[in-house]
């Protein structure tokens, strides 16, 4: 089974990624917390973790880190307000995540990304 | 970065509009992933609520729009403020009209259950879009010259 985390800032928009991944078949885990983030990965070992690295108003790149020490292999999908141009862009882009995407997002995009990076889950 | 707040307004602003986006785009994404036999019950139900928060999106997006503007117009650069406002403000009546049609022909699927009416719901929807690509573009170009007179 495969399990997604999806981290984002917006609760609504976490649930309505929620239902509609669940609907396909995913296991899916939301939350807007970047500590929980780190304790959803630690307790239930999602093969992806699709994120919004600017949560409570901070870059945090810190969640992405501390989550791939704990798995190594987890897929990570980053979509963010951060743009080619701002500063935090060349942080972003140093931790060499699966998938970059600039908001506004393309969900069917990601949804392939998902379907390619766990078909061997 | 010399603006920490506008910095962190401008990101407020985009997600907003990033939240409109998500929306319809999840409304289109059911539509398209299950055909009509199987897009009921829980389906139909996860589309009206993701239907349903594009209007909060938008008008959440106002207000950070009035935040945004609040903080340009004390950097004194009139005519970023003004080009960003008006494109906004374009952008916002345009995603307002999309609702409204998208809205009747909502109800009009719920009244006659058909692919036909499926298809133009989810066709009035994929205009917001570009509206919503529009918005994100105008607040990348206020950036770029704000950046270029050495004041963000």
């Amino acid at each position: 089974m495969t399990k997604i985390l999806i981290a984002e800032r917006e609760p609504e928009v976490n649930k309505s990624l929620k239902d509609f991944f669940q609907t396909l078949g995913y296991t899916t885990f939301i939350t807007t917390s970047p500590e929980e983030a780190v304790e959803i990965t630690e307790r239930e070992n999602p093969n992806v973790l699709i994120i919004d690295v600017r949560m409570r108003s901070e870059l945090r790149l810190d969640v992405i880190k501390a989550i791939r020490r704990i798995d190594k292999n987890i897929k990570v999908i980053v979509m963010s307000t951060y743009y080619k141009g701002d500063e935090e862009f060349k942080e972003i882009e140093a931790l060499k995540v699966d998938r970059y995407y600039e908001k506004p997002v393309n969900i069917a995009k990601i949804l392939d990304d998902v379907r390619i990076m766990t078909k061997d889950a | 970065m010399i603006n920490e707040k506008l910095h962190l307004l401008f990101h407020d602003l985009s997600g907003r509009i990033g939240g409109i986006n998500t929306m319809w785009q999840i409304c289109i994404a059911y539509i398209k992933k299950f055909d009509l036999e199987r897009l009921d019950g829980k389906f139909k139900e996860n589309i009206t609520v993701a239907f349903r928060n594009i209007p909060s999106y938008r008008k959440a997006t106002i207000e950070k729009l009035k935040l945004v503007i609040g903080a340009l117009n004390k950097l004194g650069s009139r005519d970023i403020t003004e080009t960003l406002e008006s494109a906004i403000n374009h952008g916002l009546e345009e995603l307002e009209e999309i609702e409204y049609t998208a809205d009747t022909l909502y109800h009009q699927l719920l009244e006659h259950d058909t692919k036909e009416n499926l298809m133009r719901f989810a066709e009035e929807l994929e205009k917001l879009g570009p509206v919503c690509r529009s918005m994100i573009d105008a607040i990348g170009n206020s950036k770029n010259k704000l950046t270029a007179l050495g004041k963000y």
